[in-house]
């Protein structure tokens, strides 16, 4: 029976009974009738199901054979519609839980700043509050982008914000101002931030104390922020309020001024790094074979569903996380997969080249990790030593890098000890 | 013996224009889906009807299903749906037919 033909009009599933049942098929045949699920478990018993329009012309067909009928089903929407409306209470209730679902989707209920740094929370949570947007308040009239811009001219702090209503959560996300920018309002050093000698250097403000070829340790002052005043001429270092050139000062204490120090400082910086690789060696390899372990979790509990622990010897572990939110904020359900995957020891053996190509690999990728995106590679040398079954690599790497950093100065600090000699714009 | 020839002619004629008989002669039309179900189109009604045995009128004979708890999904004016398990699907009387001419 289809849904859409049968479903929606309503049938009936009948028995007829008599002896002339397919006299009966065959007339309701020909009155175009369509009978459909006709079953006849017994002799003299037949069973179909017929929409409700035809039941009502299959009458004089049953009273000319003179057969007995009983309804003993009512199927479909019209006989849904009518056992529902005898439940009026009910339905009130079904339509008003439906209504009240609709309504309240439209409302937003949580206000999630998770992704907002804390140092800010409780602000941008007042620009919301300022802007109209509580728990509670209808999501219709909110302009996401209305509101994006609105913290970010309330909030100096923030460099980018970005609000997002999904389903009844609203959710903010911000970005601070990136510290360099904060700092420029304080007097600072330009300092090396590690060892090496200085290639070029480049003074946007400050006075520059190292010269090219200078060897600098980590943390020695590049481009001092404390300057003496009478660098800027007599109209600075007499007047207490005049702020000298492009440079302005932060601050003055008896001869010596304060500003943000800034420049581009290239220098030479080496890296060494070395690996060893053995030409035999163990190795643990997967072996294919792997069984599972699930925990259902609630808060802090966990429940262990069937195994607990691995059966293998020798296995990794890797853990799969399913997270069901439960409604309320109630918390989460957690469907926890751990997989046990058996190992077996294998013996590598491996050329006395590879050995060494693969030590190299290894402390080049060491070197990458410590190297600077920026920085060039000026040159590199490998040594390679052999002793009993090992390779080692030995690389020396020199580049070329920015070492400039920022390093906070107090007012009424004195200069870098060797400032005297040097001389701003050099 | 004169509507056996008229058949005759008929039958001739739609093999001719590439017709298919079933439409052209009314005959019955049998589809079997693996031996759950049964589709017989242009019949003319049932003469027996009992869970395992199924006879039904068509043009020129009757055809025999056979089988167990076989049912009636859907009948109407053109086409009977048959379901159950079916063992032998047969045609008597149109074989008869066919050795007499």
């Amino acid at each position: 029976m289809g849904f859409f033909r049968y479903g929606l009009q309503g049938y009936v599933v009948i028995r007829v009974k008599g002896a002339r049942l397919e006299t009966f098929v065959n007339m309701a045949n020909r009155e175009g009738i369509v009978l459909s699920n006709v079953s006849r478990p017994v002799p003299d018993r037949l069973y179909c199901s017929v929409s409700v329009k035809d039941f009502r012309r299959l009458r004089p067909i049953i009273k000319s054979l003179r057969l007995a009928v009983e309804i003993r089903r009512r199927r479909g929407l019209p006989f849904l519609a009518r056992r529902l409306f005898q439940h009026q209470a009910l339905m009130v209730g079904i339509v008003a839980v439906g209504l009240l679902l609709y309504l309240a989707s439209g409302f937003i209920w949580f206000i999630n700043l998770d992704n907002v740094p804390p140092e800010v929370r409780v602000q941008v949570k007042a620009v919301l509050g300022q802007a109209g947007i509580t728990t509670g308040v209808r999501s219709r009239g909110i302009e996401v982008r209305e509101l994006e811009r609105l913290l970010l001219t309330e909030l100096e702090s923030l460099s980018w914000a970005a609000v997002e209503i999904r389903g009844t959560a609203l959710f903010v996300e911000a970005v601070l101002r990136t510290s360099f920018e904060e700092k420029r309002d304080q007097p600072c050093h330009l300092v090396a931030a590690k060892s090496g000698v200085v290639d070029s250097l480049i003074t946007f403000a400050g006075l520059p104390v190292v010269r090219k070829g200078q060897t600098v340790q980590a943390g020695d002052v590049l481009i001092s922020g404390v300057v003496p005043l009478d660098y800027f001429g007599p109209e600075v270092y007499n007047n207490e309020n005049v702020a000298p050139g492009p440079d302005s000062l932060l601050g003055r204490a008896g001869r010596w001024g304060y500003l943000f120090a800034d420049g581009l400082v290239q220098a030479l910086t080496w890296y060494d790094a070395a690996a060893e690789v053995r030409y035999a060696s163990q190795q643990r390899e997967r072996t294919g074979r792997q069984t599972c372990a699930y925990y259902l979790g609630l808060g802090e509990r966990t429940l262990a569903l069937g195994r607990k622990v691995s059966p293998y010897v020798e296995f990794e572990t890797e853990e799969q996380t399913w997270y069901w939110p439960l409604p309320w904020r109630l918390g989460e359900i957690r469907l926890v997969r751990l997989v046990y995957r058996e190992l077996q020891t294998v013996q590598i053996k491996i050329e006395p080249e590879e050995a060494k190509l693969e030590a190299l690999r290894l402390a080049r990728a060491k070197i990458r990790a410590q190297l600077p995106p920026e920085a060039t590679i000026l040159d590199e040398q490998i040594r390679f030593l052999t002793e009993d079954g090992r390779v080692r690599a030995e690389v020396l790497v020199s580049a070329r890098e920015d070492i400039g950093l920022h390093r906070r100065v107090a007012v009424g600090e004195p200069p870098p000890a060797n400032w005297e000699g040097f001389v701003i714009n050099d | 013996m004169r509507s056996i020839h008229r058949k005759g002619l008929i039958s001739g004629a739609s093999k001719l224009l590439d017709l298919p008989e079933e439409v052209v002669l009314n005959l019955p039309k049998v589809t079997v889906v693996a031996g759950v179900q049964v589709i017989i189109e242009n019949h003319l009604g049932i003469i027996l009807y009992q869970p395992d045995c199924l006879r039904i009128r068509a043009r020129g004979g009757e055809l025999r299903l056979e089988g167990q708890r076989l049912s009636i999904a859907s009948i109407s004016a053109t086409e009977i749906v048959v379901d159950g398990r079916v063992s032998s699907l047969a045609f008597p009387s149109f074989a008869a037919q066919k050795e007499e001419k």
